[in-house]
Formats: C-alpha cells, structure tokens, sequence
C-alpha cells in the first residue's frame, strides 16, 4: 500500500513542492553539510540526504540552489510540484561522457523528456516526467545500494524516519542503479526512457534498472 | 493492540480515482491519496472488519499506523460490531476532483473595481435545478463546495442550498461580500459551513475602500466579528500588487490581529470594475520582495494558513521545473483536483479559464459518463491544454 500524499485543509488552490538530495558516492562531513542546510532554515542534512519541503505556494529553493546542491554535495536529486517530478543524476564532468549523454536528449509530450547540462564541474542529466506511480517499484529502496555503506549513527539517523513507503526513496534507488550502469558505459536505461517519450517499442535486453526507470514513466 | 480489528472510519469519505483513491477527512478537511491496493483496502474494511493479524507485508502495516494515526481506521470490539459505512466499491466515475467553486449566483449588488466576474442579468437557475447538479456533486463525489458568485446571499434560497449540500456531506465554505450578512442568518447557517471567506485588501480604510466600493472596509469589519461570535472560521482574500508591498505587512498583521487563521493572497486579475484594462507589471523584483514578506509574517505567525493564487504560485516558483516555467504554467490545478460550475450549470476548470473551448459540460443535462472522460482527459494535457489561460 502507498499513500501518495496527505494534504491539510480546504484550499482552492493547492500544491507543495519537495526537493530530496542524495549523496550516493560519499558521505558529507559536518562543514559540507552546514553549507547544504544554508538554503533554508528547516533543512537537516544528514551524511547522505537532504530534503526541502514548501507548503507555502510563495516559495522555493533560492536561484541557483538546486544547481550547487548537485555541483558541490550531492549526485541525485527527485523533486516534485503539482505530481510533476524532476530526476537529477550528477556525474563528474567528461567531454565523451557528455556527448554520449546528449544522444540521449529528447521530448515527451508536455514538456516532459531528457535533458543533459554542465553545471560547474559536473554534467547534469534531468529527466521531467509524470510517474504512474502504481508502477515505481519499491525493491531499489535498500540502503545497500549506496556505495560505501557501512551502517554508522549518522546513516542510521538519516533512515530512522524512511518508513519504506517514500516514492523519492524507491526513485532514489533506481537512480543510484542508473548511475552505476553509465559508468559501466551502459547506457540501455536512457534508451528505454528515450523510447518511452518518444512511444517507439522497447527493443533488446534491458537491464532491471531500465526497465525499472521506463516502466514508472507515464505518458498519460 | 494485534488484537483489535478495524474499521474505515464512518466519519471519513473515500473515492476511487484514475490512480488509486482518495480519502477525505470532513472535520479536519484532510484529503489522503492512496494508490490501488491501499484503496481496495480501505474498500474492504468499510464492510468487514480488519485485524491487523491480517496484513502480512511490513510495508503494509507502515501505511495501516498511518491510516491509524489519523483516524482513517478506527478501532471495533469484535468483528460483528463492524458497522458498513456506505461506501460502493463499484464506483461508475473514478476523478480526482476534490473540490467545486459554485457560482450559484453571478450576480452582485455591489460593484467593486477589482472583481473579475461581469455581473450578468441572466436568470439564475431554479432551486430544483440546483438541487439536480448537487445530486451531480454526489455522483461524482466531491467532497467540498465552494459557494460563490456574484453575491451568493442574493439568492433567497441559499440556506436551503447550504442545507441540501450539509445533508448530502458536503464541506461548505463561502464566499461573500458580506454585504446581505445578519445574525439570524449566520446562526442558521453555522451547522453548515466550515468557514465564511470575506475581502480585505488592505488595512488602510481608504485603500480597501477604494479597490472594493466605499463602506466596504466597515463593514468587513463588522462581519468578522459577527461571524466569529458564531464561531465560524473566518477566510481572508488579500489582493497583493507591487505598489501595496510598502504597507503589506502591516495589513498581514493587522489581519492577524483579526483572529483570522486563513489567508489567502490574489494578485489583481482582468476585472469587470473600473480596474479592469489596467495591467500591473510584476517585475522579478517584485516576487522576491513579496516572498521576503510573506516568510516574515509565516515565522512570526506561524499558525497562520498563508496560501496564494495560483498567478502567484506560478511565477513565484521562479526556480522551479524550467520546461513547465518556460510555459507559465506551473499553479494551476484547474480540472484536476478542482473544478468551476457557473450560475447556469456550465462546467470549467477555473474561473479564468471559462471561453468556449474550456467548457467541459454543463451539469443539468449532464451524461456524468462524457463529464468524467472529459475531466480526466485534461489531466493528461497539462500544460498545453490551458496555455491560453486569462492570467498567465
């Protein structure tokens, strides 16, 4: 069972807007989480995580925020406005890396698709999307996937209050996985989401990360 | 506590949607979305009782704590005490529409310079009529209704509209001037309404007064107080625009000081009064210093339910998802979870989206079937579908 969200109150018009940054390649030490909290008051960053939330429609992350979340401590990023989702993966910046990632830049309908950009030291791969969100799979949401992983205090903090029901962690975990592939050099999950927006017929062997990825993506 | 067995709460109202369910709380107007699984759950348990022996996956009894916690599920004796609340698990017209702006009248008695429905002439419909698009309502099972116009208190017939809504469990709140206020008809309408929405644009009398029609300030005033000596919430609409940022907080404060715990703040639309050609130009400045402000109020004031329009909300987000800014469209929920039913029983998905080609439907010949398809149509289309939108 999945609660998507609990929303308070009559409004006539209503939205948050959630941001969660994780680390899957390190763990930030207390200064560099210090810098990730400055972007506002209510943040907690932990080693591997930090999240924003707005319930109030007059604000957001500062201008160029998310930008250096990515460039600085973090390599994933989910957001989501209005069940419009945002997936960020950051990579460390290379000039064969990028131009293999721009193959796969491409539109879906209403403006959802692939998007590839420098952002500083890093090239940022974005993917715009609705989910069908009966089809993210939750399996990707084990901590083990994250590299390094040795269970400390702060790991346990940060996970203490992940009650295994959140869609940003199970996406969380299949970006992990996707990022781990293009560094294999493989790139089969990009093609099938490509595939995706683009409604061509999936074709060859996909891993499960691809199929895992494309799968949630709804078009409609 | 294994022991227990569950039931949906009777209390509580839960509708199938395109993607799974949704669960409303009438008291606390909380609304839960669930997916499939968890909305042939909460299905079940409206008819038999469940033990929480019976969820077997960890996962699962996460979310049942969940459903617990906030009385979704409320606990039985035995399992023969489980009383089935009516909830039909076949539902003919699964939408996502939470909430309707029913302008029962377009009326008004008054003419203030920054509304932005033309006052028609036109023949309201019948209380029978209107009776048949509540029924509509049902069908569809929305949970909350809006009442607005034009001045809704022109109708004689609103308490008997109110009381229609109130029977069938709707959540009423409305919109008024408040001009036709008095005290016997709020305390016969206090059973039925969650809040009463009323105008204050600003906390300078001759300002209010100048955007709305002279007197108005007054007799907000007045209204407030009378309508919180019935203890019914009071809602507060606050136009915002650059020119009024000099004094904005004073007049958030001022609101406060009211005892008003909703706030809501529009921006200045096309409007039928004598505002209704000017164009205000929102420069970026303009939205930094208006969340500059509004972050003040809310760590001062935290309690306070600040929300904005969605003219605000989508240029406001000025950071957020670029392909969807760069359309001007993010804010607007029109359709999805809210729709607009004018004075003659057309369909729209928003006041400002009301030309010919928004219309859904119009409820009194209603075939609930193409109304459906059509609403849950939109949801696929966003954004292109509304890029013509009155105030983008």
């Amino acid at each position: 069972m999945k609660i998507y969200w609990i929303k308070d109150g009559y409004e006539t018009d209503h939205s948050s807007t959630s941001y969660a940054f994780y680390s899957s390649t390190k763990r930030l030490t207390r200064q560099e989480r210090k810098l990730a909290e400055q972007f506002s008051s209510r943040a907690h960053a932990t080693a591997r995580k930090v999240s924003f939330h707005y319930n109030g429609e007059w604000s957001d992350l500062p201008g160029g925020a998310k930008e250096e979340l990515l460039d600085k401590y973090f390599d994933i990023m989910v957001s989501e406005n209005y069940d419009w989702w945002t997936m960020a993966i950051s990579f460390d910046y290379d000039e064969k890396l990028l131009k293999k990632l721009n193959q796969y830049e491409c539109d879906g309908p209403d403006d959802t698709g692939i998007r590839i950009r420098r952002i500083g030291k890093k090239v940022v791969l974005y993917i715009y999307c609705r989910l069908d969100y009966g089809a993210i799979p939750s399996s990707y949401s084990d901590i083990e996937c994250l590299e390094d992983y040795e269970e400390n205090e702060e790991d346990e903090e940060y996970y203490e209050d992940y009650d295994g029901d959140d869609p940003f962690e199970d996406i969380r975990g299949i970006l992990i996985a996707v990022k781990k592939e293009i560094l294999g050099n493989k790139f089969s999950a990009l093609q099938a989401v490509k595939n995706r927006f683009e409604k061509r017929p999936q074709e060859g062997k996909q891993t499960k990360a691809a199929m895992a990825l494309a799968g949630m993506i709804s078009l409609e | 506590m294994d022991n227990l067995s569950f039931q949906f709460n009777p209390g509580f109202q839960l509708k199938k949607s395109p993607y799974g369910g949704l669960v409303f709380d009438p008291q606390s107007c909380r609304t839960f979305s669930i997916n499939d699984k968890a909305y042939s759950f909460l299905s079940d348990s409206c008819t038999r009782a469940i033990n929480l022996t019976s969820i077997v996956k960890r996962e699962d009894s996460r979310i049942f704590t969940i459903f617990r916690d906030y009385r979704v599920v409320v606990p039985i004796i035995s399992e023969d005490q489980a009383s089935p609340v009516e909830v039909k698990n076949v539902e003919p017209f699964p939408n996502t529409i939470e909430s309707i702006h029913f302008l029962i009248t377009e009326k008004c008695n008054k003419n203030c310079r920054t509304c932005y429905i033309n006052c028609k002439d036109q023949e309201d419909l019948s209380l029978k009529q209107i009776k048949n698009i509540i029924d509509n309502f049902c069908q569809l099972k929305v949970f909350q209704v809006a009442i607005g116009g034009g001045e809704p208190f022109l109708r004689k017939d609103i308490l008997r509209i109110s009381k229609y809504l109130h029977k069938k469990g709707v959540v009423i709140t409305i919109s008024t001037n408040g001009s036709l206020l008095n005290k016997e008809i709020l305390k016969e309408i206090k059973i039925m309404v969650k809040s009463i929405q009323l105008s204050i644009y600003s906390h300078i009398e001759s300002e209010h007064d100048r955007l709305r029609y002279p007197g108005s300030f007054r007799q907000t005033l007045r209204n407030i107080l009378m309508i919180q000596q019935q203890d019914i919430p009071v809602g507060i609409n606050l136009l915002v625009q650059p020119h009024s940022y000099i004094y904005l907080l004073d007049t958030l404060n001022f609101i406060e000081n009211l005892g008003v715990l909703r706030i809501n703040l529009i921006k200045l639309k096309k409007s039928s009064g004598g505002l209704r050609d000017t164009i205000f130009c929102w420069q970026e400045k303009d939205y930094e210093k208006l969340q500059v402000i509004l972050e003040k109020f809310k760590n001062k004031y935290p309690e306070i339910k600040l929300s904005v329009d969605c003219s605000l909300a989508k240029i406001m987000r000025s950071n957020g998802l670029p392909f969807l800014l760069s359309k001007g469209i993010v804010g607007c929920s029109g359709g999805k979870s809210f729709l607009v039913v004018r004075f003659n029983g057309d369909i729209y998905p928003c006041c400002f989206l009301n030309m010919p080609q928004h219309r859904i439907g119009n409820f009194l010949n209603a075939n609930l079937d193409n109304i459906v398809q059509k609403i849950n149509s939109l949801q696929g289309n966003y954004p292109s579908k509304f890029e013509d939108c009155l105030i983008s």
